[in-house]
């Protein structure tokens, strides 16, 4: 959808989950320090800079997680490149990878690029996308290596409850299968709330693979900087498929998420507040919609998931059906998205009113009937895109 | 224009920074070595707190500029003109007017290259020392495991005969400066020849102990933290506090 937005003359993208903030000036002076006195032209050790992990330890520990830097952090190409390194050295071709049905949509490609089956379990849709713990048990198998887990949670921008979270827990022990916490968005908690991370407890180490990613966090999506923690026992497996798929992050990337940490906390206090008026605005902005969307308020990161009310979804299919069925980008596309309200209605908003969303299909039949807009692009783009919204139901449903 | 600017800023707050030692004359813990420093800072810092007055530098507030900052208590101004003017401003009123002013610094000694140190010391006058580590995790500024060597040399030097050097034994280099001081010296890590002898525990639940044989006295602690470094921070600390309550080297007025 971002691509075709990107030739499109004066289109809004809402679309892609990047934060329309410059990273930190702090960031990027440490960068161009370490590069311009020549301490980013070599690889670092494979597992990372030790300042970066000494400072992820550091930084982990004042929130109650606790991993030793020299043997159980690693430093990697962003929070998908921890992922696809921890499936392929946990799991074995043919196990099978639960991830969470809607779910970020590259944790499917990594579990395929693996070698592995991923299989969906459901969130319940009418209950704040809570897990649905029978359908869950229900996908467990023999061949359950891992669980995939993004809490805070994308698409949805729910955070999971601690109760629930221990169920998974329980069950993991139980089932003899590993979590995979990503926590990209663990900085954006809206409301006060708190969020719990597994990385908390201990006593569950030794099956957690815990994964953060300054990409979100401190603005630098193109720096291409994350890192896990796990128990050593794990680190020692997971370095090997880290060390052959990058050798180690870029190292320029790794002076500046130091950077990150020592300096930029203002900055993130700044871009939390900020995202935090912005999921208001959007929320107030719907709420004149209602007659066509239902949503949960999102607690956390930067992603709104609307779901389209019946009487859109009726007025949708007889008013404009016929009309995207002779668009020449109909015939283009797969036989699923022909077939995928969410599909058709994003592309239908991205041609009339120059308007990218993602389809809620893309994140799993779950996400279907719904639309997902990020709120980390400007304000002004949000209001606007909610503008082409209305316009599109008075001129085209209405 | 920016490193003329730095160099002004340097030398103005390492006069003032003097001028406030002198004045409150505390009792400075030094923490150096390539990696370690902040969680034996820490580990310090928590273990005397209990009892005394005690301030720490930030962890990016090792060098030229974030020491002195960090021993008058301020921020950075960072890249931002007023908030320096601001930063400068402030300094000179602590140094020559403040009144409050801990009884004891912990203070980690960031070294990139040769004589960094002999800058710092140039400012501080560390009682105790800790020495970490000394190894190159990235081969920059063409600095070399001897120039840091020396580094480390000149600060245990410096410390008087009635101090204490603290230095890791299981580290080949630091082991060897153990006789570069008038100081006491005491060597710490796992090896069995070490002074302060240091043991990890896991159990089965995943709960962490520490075992910390006091030269011949062993004392066992419950921790969160996992890593030989953590267990090493709390050992030193431990020790530190324990040569604080003994009063064998401390001025009256510390304790």
């Amino acid at each position: 959808m971002e691509i075709r937005c990107s030739r499109i003359q004066g289109a809004i993208s809402l679309a892609q989950g990047v934060p329309d903030f410059d990273t930190p000036l702090c960031i990027k002076n440490k960068a161009i320090q370490a590069i311009t006195e020549g301490k980013a032209t070599c690889y670092s050790l494979s597992p990372g800079l030790v300042e970066l992990r000494e400072a992820i330890e550091y930084n982990l520990s004042k929130k109650g997680i606790f991993y030793d830097f020299e043997n159980e952090i690693i430093v990697t190409a962003g929070s998908i490149e921890a992922i696809t390194a921890s499936l392929l050295a946990l799991c074995s071709e043919g196990d099978e990878v639960l991830i969470s049905d809607p779910a970020y949509t590259s944790y499917q490609e990594a579990i395929l690029l693996a070698r592995e089956k991923p299989v969906f379990f459901p969130l319940k849709a009418d209950d704040n996308w809570r897990f649905d713990f029978d359908e869950l048990k229900k996908r467990i198998t023999n061949r359950t290596r891992a669980l995939i887990l993004c809490n805070p949670n994308n698409p949805t921008g729910v955070i999971f409850s601690r109760t629930d979270l221990m169920k998974l827990v329980e069950l993991a022990e139980y089932h003899d299968f590993y979590i995979l916490s990503d926590e990209v968005y663990r900085d954006f908690v809206y409301d006060g709330k708190e969020l719990f991370s597994l990385g908390q407890l201990s006593a569950f180490r030794k099956r957690l693979v815990f994964i953060f990613s300054f990409s979100k966090a401190y603005a630098m999506t193109g720096w291409r900087v994350g890192y896990l923690a796990t128990d050593e026992s794990l680190a020692k497996k997971i370095i090997a498929s880290h060390d052959a798929m990058v050798t180690c992050a870029p190292v320029a990337s790794q002076w500046g998420a130091l950077a990150a940490l020592e300096m930029a906390q203002n900055d993130i206090n700044y871009f939390r507040d900020s995202y935090e008026k912005r999921r208001d605005t959007i929320c107030s902005l719907f709420e004149t919609l209602k007659d066509w969307f239902s949503f949960v308020r999102p607690d956390s990161a930067y992603y709104f998931f609307p779901k389209i009310t019946k009487n859109f979804e009726k007025t949708f299919v007889e008013k404009r059906m016929k009309i995207i069925k002779s668009q020449p980008y109909y015939a283009e596309l797969r036989a699923d998205q022909q077939q995928s309200i969410s599909w058709l209605l994003a592309l239908d908003l991205l041609d009339t009113q120059k308007l990218a969303l993602v389809p809620g299909i893309a994140f799993g039949s779950q996400g279907e009937k719904h639309l997902r807009l990020c709120f980390g692009r400007r304000e002004s783009d949000i209001e606007q895109g909610v503008i082409r919204i209305k316009r599109y139901i008075e001129n085209f449903l209405g | 224009m920016r490193k003329l600017f730095k160099k002004i800023v340097q030398f103005y707050l390492k006069v003032l920074t003097k001028i406030v030692i002198s004045r409150h004359n505390p009792l400075i813990i030094a923490v150096a070595g390539t990696s370690n420093k902040t969680f034996v800072k820490e580990a310090i810092l928590q273990e005397l707190r209990k009892d005394i007055e005690v301030r720490g530098n930030p962890r990016s507030f090792n060098t030229e500029i974030g020491l002195p900052l960090a021993v008058l208590f301020l921020p950075s101004g960072y890249r931002s003109v007023f908030k320096w003017v601001d930063v400068l401003f402030s300094a000179a009123m602590i140094s020559f007017f403040g009144h409050e002013f801990p009884k004891v610094l912990v203070l980690e000694m960031g070294v990139d290259r040769k004589g960094d140190m002999a800058y710092l010391l140039s400012m501080v006058k560390p009682k105790i020392a800790v020495v970490t580590c000394i190894d190159k995790g990235y081969p920059d500024l063409g600095t070399t495991t001897d120039d840091l060597f020396e580094e480390m040399k000149e600060l245990i030097s410096n410390v008087e005969a009635d101090g204490l050097v603290l230095l890791n034994g299981d580290d080949r280099l630091v082991k060897k400066l153990k006789n570069k001081t008038r100081a006491k010296t005491l060597l710490f890590g796992s090896g069995e020849k070490n002074d302060i002898l240091i043991k990890t525990i896991t159990n089965s639940e995943n709960k962490n102990f520490i075992e910390i044989n006091f030269e011949g006295k062993v004392e066992k602690f419950k921790t969160d933290k996992f890593g030989q470094h953590n267990a090493e921070a709390l050992a030193i600390a431990k020790r530190i506090n324990w040569e604080f309550k003994k009063g064998s080297m401390l001025k009256k007025n510390v304790v």
